[in-house]
This record gives C-alpha cells, structure tokens and sequence, in this order.
C-alpha cells in the first residue's frame, strides 16, 4: 500500500505548502490592508486542515487494516490486539502524536478564525501568522524527522503491538484530551500576540478575548491530568495516582499557569488592571506546553545517559526559545501601552487576594518546574547530575497549597477594592465556625497529624464560605421575586454561570484536596504472603486468600488469586488479584483487586505465587500479596467530576442579550467575546 | 458595573506610601519563604546520579544515597520463593554491581532494561536498593531499535 503512503506524505506536504502560503498572505494582507489576501489566508488555512484530516484518515486506515508495510503499524499494532486499540494507536507513538497535534491544531485554527473574524476583526491577520507559523513547525517535523507515513518495501509478518499498559480505555482517552488542552494554549497565545502586534489600544481587548479560549484549554488539561491520574492508579498496580514523573510535571505546569491566568483575568475585566501580567501568563502558558512536549519526546530527563535520542528534542528547544523571544520582544514593544490605568486600593481587598492567589500558582509552577529539570540544571551547573524526587515536591508544594486553600475562602469573602473590618467579622463568622467544628471533631475522634486537621478543617471553611455564597444569592432572589427555593437557585447559577459555575470548580477543588490529603497521610500497606485459607489483615478489613487461579485469553495467560474481602464480621467482596503473562514475550501487567467505598479503597495487587512442593495443583500455590489501604481516594475522583460540572457551568455562552453593539452582524459566537464587564454583577 | 475609579495617584501621599511598604514586606516575605521551601525541599530530595563505574571506583566520596543508573544484566534476575526480595546484577557495559531490592517491581523491569535504583551500598559491597524505577519503553518512546532483518 505504497501509494496510501505516498497519499499521507504529499497531505502533509501540501498541508505544509498551504500553511507557508497563509503566513505570507496574511502578512501582505495586512500590510497593503488587502481584505482579500486575508481571505484567501483563511482559505489556504481551510485546505491545510482539510489535507491533515486526509492523511490522518490515510493513517487511521492504515491503523484498522493492520497494513504493517507501514512502520509506524508495525510498531505500534499486532493481530491479537482489539480494533479500537488499532485506533488508539495513533496517538501510541511518537509520529502519530504529532500528526494528532498538527490536526487538532488545524481544528483550533478553523474555530479561532470564525471567532476572532466576528470579534475582533483587526486581530484577524495575527492570529493568522501566530497559528500557522506554530502548525508549519508541527507540519516540517511531520515531513522531515517524524513521518508516521515511512514504509518498508516488505511487510513483516506481524506487528510489534503496543506496550500492553497502553491497552486501556483511561489510556484511551488520556492523551487526546491533554492534546487537546496543550494545543488549546496556542489560541490564547496566538490572540494576545495578534493584539499586541494590532495595536496599542487592542491588547486590552485581546486578552479578554483569549479568556474564553484558555478556559476551554484549562478544562481540557484537567480533564487530561484526572483521566492520567486514573489510569496510573488502576493501571499502573503501584497504589499511587501521582508520581512527579517529569511527563505528569510537564502536564501539570501549564495547568498552573492557566489556572493563574483565569483568576487574574477577572481582575482585568472588573478593574483594568494587571493586563501585563496576563499577557505574560499567557505566553508563559504556551511556552510551558511546547516544553512539556520538548520533555516528553526528547528523553532529556527520563534517560540515564544519553541527552536526546531524535534530532527531534533540539529542534522542539530551539523552536520554543525562538517563539518566547518572539512573544517578549512583541510584549516589551507594547509594555507601556499595557500599562494598568488603576493600581490597588487596599492591601486588605478582592484585587489583592486574587494578585496573592497569581503569586501561590506561579511559586507552585516555579518549584515543579525546577524539581523537574534539577538533574538537567544541576549537571550544567556543577557538572553533576542530581535528582530530587517525590520527596522536595511532597516538601513544597503543599505548604503553598495550604495557602491557596486559605484564599479560595478568603477572597470570595473580601470587598472589592477595600475589605471593612465590619464587613469580614460578618463575612468570617458562619464559616470560620464551620472549619473550627470541622478541626474539633477530628480532633475528638482522635486524628492528631496538623497538616490534615488543618486541611480539612480548612477545606470546612471554605466550604462553609461556598455555602454561604449560594445562601445569600437565593435569599436575595427569593426576597426580590418571591421564587421558591430550588427555582432560585436554578436562576441564581443560570444568570451568573461564570460565578457559581467557578464555586462549583472549588468545591471540586476541595474534594480533590481532601482526598489526595486522605490517601497520601494516612494509606497504609503491607506484604504478606499467605496459603490457601489463611487470611491477613489490612487496616479494617482481613483478606482471605482462597486459591489460585489461571485463565488464558487473547494472548495472554492470567494467573489470578481469588480473595475473599471481611469488612468486620461482614463479608464484603470477592475480588481477584491478577498477573498478565503475555505469551508473545511482553512485559507482564498486574489487574489489580480494588474495592472502592467513601471511607477508603482496599487496593491489592498479586506480587507473585510459588507452587506448593509436591502437588501439581496450581490451586494450591501460596502467594505473596501487597494490600494497601488508602483513604478517601473516591474523593479525588468525585472532586474531578464535581470540577468538570463546574467548569461546563462556567463556559456554557451566557444566553442574555449583547450589550455591546458590534457593527458586523454577528449572532451567537459574538456574544461570547462581547466585553464582559456586567458578568459579575449583584455582589 | 465598574464603579468609577480614581484616576491613578490619587490618595494621600502617605497611605500610598505605606501600602507600598505592605507589598514590598509582603513580596519580600513570600520570595523568602519559597527559598526556604525549597532549600529544604532540596535538602530533603536530593539524591546524586552516578554510574556504575564511579560507585564502584569512588564509593566513600559520594554520599550515602544516590541514584544509580544501568541496564539490567541478562540472566542475573534472582527472585526468592515468595517473590519478595529481588536481586539482579547492573551494569553499564563495562562494569557490574549487584543488587538487592525489597518492594514494588515495576511490571516493565526485565532483563536488558535500563533501570534507576536509589539507595546505597551495603556493608557486603551490594547495591541496597529502596526504590526501583524501570524505564518505560513506549511511554518516553526512544530510539526504535532496528527492525531485524
């Protein structure tokens, strides 16, 4: 299938062609102020997304008919595995992932084209140049390094398949979601760029208008991150969720920043303030997702010796540290335009929790980002490679945490501009009485670690100050209008998603907080190995080991160890531990038993199995178990589904008339970039 | 809904004056407790990278814990009965180390792997592994070997 490939090159190539053309046009369009070759950019950005999605199509085929002429099949698909395995195989290396980025990109593209177009017109050509120049990168690699499109003139027998951890619906799933949250950073940045480059007066404009894109981005990434952290918990079979491996930090840090920038927005639509401070978050955003690409795929921190084995890492580098240099000389070009009208009142106000809030997100980002390239630094430093791990991260992110906790309660409750001491007693009483219950009644019921009674009575505060929230707007909406309860409340939060939609976020957020607190003070774990019938104890459960047991499926062999779960005198479950043996001579995986409930989860993974010496019945065998019981964890995966709730809430277009009147007729999508000046009004 | 704002500079000088002190002490503050943090982080999490050639030539010049990087050397995979305690031999091509592990084995450890193990060396000249990490070969996705012909 020679020519499928041949088909596959020449779309990217010609996709590559088209993207060129559109930066040039688009510049000239700008210059002779030519509405036409504008156009005609767009066109051509049309057509290049149209080609990419023949040569993923061309890919996808390949894929499914496990054409293995194709290098890129064979290494990544065999006969035994399922089809829609096959399909997720375009994301399972390194070419295809690309070419997955360049097409998401194209998406991105066509949609941020429509929406500036009708916005904000003027920025039209920027954004134009901004997305193509970062698409032509994507598309040159595609051609020259990476091209999931090389063949082999004869066709071996079999693939090699992918890595059988990979073959999971989590995993599934995973990395197109994170995509789709790292290509989504390039809008925002390719907007602020084409504002900044617009004109002294557009860039205000520019970075409310980004707004929207890096919400969408920031869902996308955290949506990512829990899918990861799912996987890596049921998949992985080590206990854990999160590892500060260097990918799961790479996918982290621009989370923060988005994180950062989507607070410190609100300050520049209420106040106009800080505008310089959010073009940099968001050219910091973009950057920290090229590099978090640049970390995945060169192997400068994964490998033991060698610094990077593609050309590709270089060339990720040299691209990033051009686009940064880019973006800062463009922002320096622009700084005293950008120049905030307002400076804070009060250090006691709204504007100043949020400033501290921008503050905590970035030190957290900081200590990621230098714990993760600390082997890196320190051997161009001292000529020594040193690592820090797990234990600087778990020593300095959560103390920042804390204090963040402590703002998600306290700036909601703060004043614009000016906090009264009057205003905060009334504001603090309801739930500064809710966190001290919450801290009392763990402390009576014996818990005496500080950092967890802190977190969660702390997490009781801000809960109480959510509560409090919701409370006072139905009152005034059942006082002004005389709705029952629930109907205001619906009314309450369809008026004014962004607001609750955001309280809704936070509550998620302190689900997720309690759990990861929970699960990582107070999981215990133990081995034991046992014989048939006899039985282990496991915080408040005992686990009998009742047999061994082996099916074989699909390749592969399972050995499994039937357990019988006590929860007290009660019995609770019958679960299986298992091992994967694959008979093609791939790496064993592990099923893992798991029992989830609120309280905590009973996590246990088969370690391995010896045959009892005389019998050849394998039912016989004695194993060795590993039983970990972590806390609260359920939270941390209800605190995810809380925050996506939230975050929808928040994006969903506020269906109200437009206030601004925008000369071009513009239904619908315009109203999403309309100023937003009145959102957040009735505090 | 923005109220009116006063223009820039407005207010006495001395209340602007004293607030600039507030977020200076503040920014102060905050700049030193993140250098603190992470002093300490660092104190705490650092561990040296070394090769098996330098621990087995210098041991007593490096600290006691480091992370030692290799590939898992063929047929030395030694498990007891109740596969709880690992050993296996590894090298960097010109020299080797044994090494004695006791807890999670990442399912993709396997002879010829490159793996990172931390800890020390123990009183017998044996690596005493605490952790044991196995480079994941798809995941980072290095170099494809030469398909064989």
């Amino acid at each position: 299938m020679a020519g499928a490939a041949s088909l596959g090159r020449f779309a990217v190539l010609a996709a590559l062609v088209l993207v060129c053309y559109a930066i040039a046009a688009a510049v000239l369009g700008a210059r002779v102020r030519r509405a036409e070759l504008v156009a005609s950019a767009v066109r051509a950005l049309r057509g290049s997304a149209a080609l990419l999605a023949a040569a993923a199509l061309v890919l996808l085929v390949a894929l499914a008919t496990r054409d293995y002429t194709f290098q890129y099949v064979a290494a990544h698909v065999d006969d035994a595995q399922p089809l829609v395995y096959d399909l997720t195989a375009f994301w399972g290396g390194m070419e295809g992932s690309l070419l997955l980025w360049a097409l998401v990109l194209a998406g991105y593209t066509l949609a941020a084209v429509r929406a500036v177009g009708r916005a904000q017109p003027e920025l039209l050509p920027g954004v134009i140049v901004v997305l193509a120049a970062v698409a032509a990168f994507f598309l040159l690699m595609l051609t020259a390094v990476a091209s999931p499109f090389a063949t082999v003139p004869f066709a071996p027998l079999d693939g090699r398949g992918m890595n059988p951890l990979l073959l999971n619906p989590w995993m599934a799933i995973h990395p197109p979601t994170l995509y789709l949250g790292y290509v989504g950073l390039t809008v925002p940045f390719a907007i602020v760029i084409a504002a900044l480059a617009a004109g002294p007066s557009a860039a205000d404009g520019g970075v409310l208008l980004a707004r929207r894109w890096m919400m969408w981005a920031w869902y996308c990434l955290s949506m990512g991150l829990w899918f990861g952290a799912k996987w890596s918990y049921v998949v992985l079979g080590w206990g854990g969720y999160w590892a500060w491996d260097p990918v799961e930090n790479a996918a982290l840090m621009p989370w923060l920043i988005a994180t950062a920038f989507i607070h410190s927005v609100m300050i520049q639509e209420r106040r106009e303030m800080l505008t310089r401070w959010n073009v940099m978050l968001v050219i910091l955003a973009f950057a920290l997702s090229i590099f978090g690409t640049f970390l995945t795929r060169s192997g400068v921190l994964s490998s033991v010796h060698s610094f990077t084995q593609s050309p590709l890492g270089t060339l990720f580098l040299i691209f990033l540290g051009c686009a940064v240099v880019a973006a800062c000389a463009i922002a320096a070009w622009r700084w005293e335009a950008l120049r905030s009208r307002y400076e804070l009142d009060a250090a006691l106000s709204r504007e100043s929790a949020f400033v501290l809030n921008n503050v905590l997100f970035l030190a957290i980002a900081f200590a990621v980002f230098l714990g993760t390239v600390f082997p890196v630094l320190s051997d161009v430093l001292t000529g020594r490679r040193v690592n820090v791990g797990p234990p600087f991260f778990d020593h300095v992110v959560p103390p920042i945490a804390v204090g963040l906790l402590v703002l998600m309660g306290v700036g909601p409750l703060l004043a614009w501009r000016r906090a009264s001491a009057a205003s905060l007693r009334r504001n603090f009483l309801a739930p500064g009485a809710a966190g001290t219950a919450v801290g009392a009644v763990l402390l009576a019921a014996g818990m005496r670690a500080p950092g967890p009674i802190l977190v969660f009575a702390l997490a009781g505060f801000v809960a109480g100050t959510i509560v409090l929230e919701f409370a006072r707007g139905v009152q005034a909406r059942q006082a002004m209008r005389g709705e029952p309860a629930p109907v205001a409340l619906v009314a309450l939060v369809a008026r004014n998603r962004r607001r609750y939609g955001g309280y809704i976020v936070h509550f998620g957020m302190l689900l997720l907080l309690c759990g990861i607190t929970g699960s990582s003070v107070f999981a215990t774990q133990r081995v034991v190995t046992l014989a048939p019938g006899e039985a282990a104890a496991a915080g408040p459960y005992r686990v009998r080991y009742e047999g061994l047991e082996q099916t074989t499926a699909a390749g592969a062999l399972t050995i499994g160890a039937r357990l019988r779960v006590f929860d007290g005198a009660r019995e609770a479950a019958t679960l299986v531990a298992a091992r994967n043996l694959y008979l093609n001579g791939r790496d064993a995986t592990s099923s893992v038993a798991l029992r989830s409930t609120p309280r905590d989860d009973l996590y246990i993974t088969l370690v391995g199995w010896t045959p009892e010496s005389g019998s050849g019945d394998a039912g016989g065998a004695r194993v060795t178990l590993r039983l970990l019981v972590n806390p609260l964890v359920m939270w941390m995966w209800a605190g995810g589904l809380v925050l996506s709730v939230g975050a929808i809430v928040a994006m969903l277009p506020e269906a109200r008339p437009r206030t601004v009147p925008v000369p071009a007729p513009a239904p619908a999508l315009g109203a999403a970039a309309a100023p937003l000046a009145g959102e957040q009004a009735g505090q | 809904m923005n109220p009116a704002h006063p223009p820039r500079a407005a207010g006495p000088l001395r209340a602007r004056g004293r607030r600039t002190a507030v977020f200076a002490t503040g920014t102060v503050a905050i700049v030193l407790s993140l250098a603190y943090l992470v002093y300490g982080g660092i104190q705490q999490g650092a561990t040296y990278w070394v090769t098996v050639g330098e621990l087995r030539q210098r041991a007593q010049a490096l600290p006691p814990r480091v992370r030692l990087g290799g590939t898992v050397a063929a047929g030395t995979v030694r498990w007891d009965a109740g596969h709880r305690h690992l050993a296996f031999v590894i090298t960097d091509g010109a020299n080797t180390l044994p090494v004695r592990y006791t807890g999670v084995v990442p399912d993709i450890f396997a002879e010829g792997r490159q793996v990172v193990v931390e800890g020390g060396i123990a009183r017998d000249g044996a690596f005493e592994a605490t952790t044991l990490l196995a480079k994941c070969p798809t995941k980072y996705n290095p170099a494809d070997p030469k398909p064989p012909r």
